[in-house]
């Protein structure tokens, strides 16, 4: 069942109903025993009557008072009974017999009685009770009042049977009509509360519904709206809270694809705006062959523009997607360092800005070498870009002492603030939300943090006390540093230990 | 005529310039908001062509920078930016036209003709002087018939002397209007162009007058 509403009343009504017809046969049954018990004890306690009207006198046995048995056997057509001699001579039997006998079970044992269910002698349902005794002497009351000695001894006179019958017939109305109440009053109370637990489990249930109805709201126009915790119950308050942050999550996730489907489109409109002009104008004027060959060189440039941009997309969406693969190989960190500074070297002259070296001497890693460089030259081309003109770019490498290593590339940034940090590594984000340098479209540092992933490295952007720029990136592995060249590996050259101007 | 082109991106920058340059217009070109924003307040311009994503000083400070200072210049934004919300702040913000990016260059070209066009308060792209028709829409000037064959600069100086018609334009005024802010051009430009288009005017040559000491006009024959 996988409505919670229908199991609820299942379960609920189920339980109910178990426990209401448990409750049921038991009080039907204990009153039926106690009302058997009354019948029984009243059965007994004519039957003892009789036995006490019966006496003995010179072996011979009699019920005496004959005459006031009807008083006692008020309901002749119901009520019977008969004595027995041993030698199973009747001595005495009601008048409601007739000449007929009553139903007795055989020998009992002395004073043990006996009850039993058994046809009355017409036929309708009866309750026996069956009692063997020795009559009484007739003096006996006599003798106690003059205090005479105690007659003989019970076994010499023969023990008598006495049974006494009555009908069960109102007994097993009685108990009918018990059953039959009880049974209509326990469908009654289970239908009542039918009733009952369809509303309660309808009110429980109600915020749940609300719940769903606020959801079925959502669609992703209103994901900045959140869902009330503060009037939702207790039990839903964690289902609540999930949702939220599974809200907030995805608002977040909606926006930054909206940015970014923005931003890359405002990336591509530019350089095809360019490539448009360009050579619509080259087109109007053929015949300008110099203005036409600086256009084709402006036009190759747009496309390679556009091309960095596709391929860095495509590096990131192979990052997001684990296609690449992080191939480990041991290298000096400053050939890394002195490799991906070349690269950057001529955007770094002309604005005579200057590496400084700082790698602790002889450090080797073992990480991917591919992938670190691509790490190195967009740290050291977005700080070339960045940086004043005759600043400098400080790289700093080192084994940590929990065993890895740590490298940072800093440089003055003006005009960052704490503020920009968090954004830094966001897709096409720029402090200068201008295009200006066709170089750089803001997924430099994306790619860094996409490449950091892969390679486990933690990365730490801040500004420093001096008002500096600093990315440091942390290894935590142990294994990927080693204070000596591994053999075979190329000797790591010797740190930057005077200033390169670039 | 005379534009200003504020664009950060280089490569469309010379490019934009150089088309309007060959189109005959005179383009003074602004890599950032701020030397734009100078520009601008320093020169008369017809039109200005504003990119709004500038480094220094986004366009959208330097339309309204403008506007606040009562500078009344024509402007054109040429963005990227194609929401809706942003041509309506952009044209709220003063402008007089929104052009997305990528766009095509004879459209960039007829809508500041059109500005041009609103900013001498004429509608139709065709001016006439006499037997003098200029065609600003296919820009070619016609005298009795005989299509003129003129420089870009000449056609330049016989438009604005056309929308001017009757009016005297000073040196000053025609050379702002034909060179760019920072043209080494020789001073005796303008008078040596005059010649010029009065020699291919041949029997109306008496058409341009000059008023010595204040400038030059097209005659439009209704002069006492």
């Amino acid at each position: 069942m996988r409505s919670l509403r229908g199991r609820l009343t299942a379960w609920l009504l189920g339980g109910a109903g178990l426990l209401l017809t448990l409750g049921a046969l038991t009080l039907a049954r204990l009153t039926e025993l106690n009302l058997q018990r009354e019948f029984d004890a009243a059965l007994e306690a004519q039957a003892r009557s009789l036995a006490t009207l019966t006496e003995q006198e010179h072996g011979r046995i009699w019920l005496e008072a004959a005459d006031t048995l009807p008083e006692l056997f008020a309901n002749r057509d119901r009520e019977y009974y008969q004595i027995w001699l041993a030698d199973a001579h009747v001595i005495a039997r009601s008048s409601s017999l007739g000449n007929g006998n009553l139903w007795r079970q055989g020998v009992a044992p002395l004073d043990r009685p006996r009850f039993a269910d058994h046809p009355l002698p017409d036929g309708r349902a009866g309750r026996y009770f069956e009692l063997r005794f020795v009559p009484r002497y007739e003096e006996d009351e006599q003798d106690e009042r003059l205090g005479r000695p105690a007659p003989p001894p019970a076994g010499a006179v023969p023990p008598v049977t006495l049974v006494v019958a009555r009908s069960r017939e109102n007994l097993d109305h009685l108990t009918e009509s018990l059953h039959l109440t009880l049974a209509a009053v326990s469908l009654s109370l289970l239908g009542g509360l039918a009733v009952l637990v369809r509303l309660s489990v309808a009110a429980g249930l109600a915020p749940v519904d609300r719940l769903a109805d606020r959801l079925r709201g959502f669609d992703a126009g209103s994901l900045d709206q959140r869902l009330d915790a503060a009037s939702t119950p207790a039990e839903l308050a964690p289902v609540v809270e999930h949702l939220n942050g599974l809200l907030a999550r995805l608002e977040d996730s909606f926006t930054r694809e909206r940015t970014f489907s923005s931003n890359l489109a405002h990336e591509l409109r530019t350089p095809l705006a360019e490539l448009r002009t360009l050579s619509e104008v080259a087109l109007r004027w053929p015949e300008d062959t110099a203005a036409t060959a600086e256009a084709l060189a402006d036009i190759r440039a747009a496309g390679l523009q556009m091309e960095s941009i596709v391929l860095n997309l495509l590096d990131l969406a192979r990052c997001d997607g684990g296609l690449h693969a992080a191939r480990p190989q041991r290298f000096a960190v400053a050939d890394a360092v002195e490799d991906c500074w070349q690269k950057v070297e001529e955007e770094a002259a002309a604005k005579e800005i200057s590496l400084v070296p700082e790698i602790a001497p002889g450090l080797a890693v073992t990480t991917d070498r591919e992938k670190l460089d691509r790490i190195l030259v967009n740290l050291f081309a977005n700080a070339v870009a960045y940086s004043p003109a005759g600043s400098e770019v400080h790289c700093a490498a080192t084994a940590s002492p929990d065993g890895g290593f740590a490298l940072a590339v800093r440089n003055p940034a003006d005009g960052l603030t704490p503020g920009d940090l968090p954004h830094l590594f966001d897709r096409f984000w720029r402090k200068d939300t201008a295009r200006a340098n066709g170089h750089h479209a803001g997924l430099g540092l994306s790619l860094v943090a996409a490449f950091c992933r892969l390679l486990d490295l933690r990365i730490e952007p801040r500004l420093t006390p001096e008002g500096l720029f600093e990315i440091r990136l942390q290894a935590p592995d142990a294994a990927a540093v080693s204070g000596a060249s591994p053999p075979g590996a190329p000797p790591p050259r010797s740190p930057g230990d005077s200033r390169r101007s670039c | 005529m005379r534009l200003l082109l504020i664009e950060d991106s280089a490569r469309l920058r010379r490019s934009l310039s150089h088309g309007l340059r060959r189109e005959g217009y005179a383009v003074d070109v602004a890599a950032d908001g701020r030397e734009g924003l100078w520009l601008a307040q320093e020169n008369a311009y017809d039109v200005i062509i504003l990119d709004l994503m500038l480094p220094e000083v986004d366009g959208w400070t330097v339309l309204r920078t403008l506007r606040e200072k009562g500078v009344s210049t024509y402007v054109l934004i040429l963005s990227a930016k194609d929401m809706v919300d942003d041509r309506v702040r952009g044209l709220g913000l003063g402008a007089d036209d929104y052009l997305v990016k990528p766009f095509s260059f004879p459209e960039l070209c007829a809508r500041i003709q059109a500005l041009v066009r609103r900013s001498y308060g004429t509608k139709s792209p065709v001016l006439r002087v006499r037997d003098l028709t200029v065609d600003t829409g296919a820009r070619r000037v016609m005298h009795a018939g005989r299509t003129l064959e003129l420089t870009p600069r000449e056609y330049s100086l016989m438009e604005l002397l056309a929308r001017r018609a009757g009016d005297v334009v000073s040196r000053k005024e025609l050379w702002e209007h034909l060179y760019e802010f920072d043209s080494t051009t020789e001073s005796n430009v303008i008078e040596v162009m005059i010649y010029s288009l009065r020699r291919k005017l041949g029997a109306g040559a008496d058409l341009i007058k000059t008023r010595r000491g204040q400038g030059y006009l097209l005659d439009r024959g209704d002069d006492a």
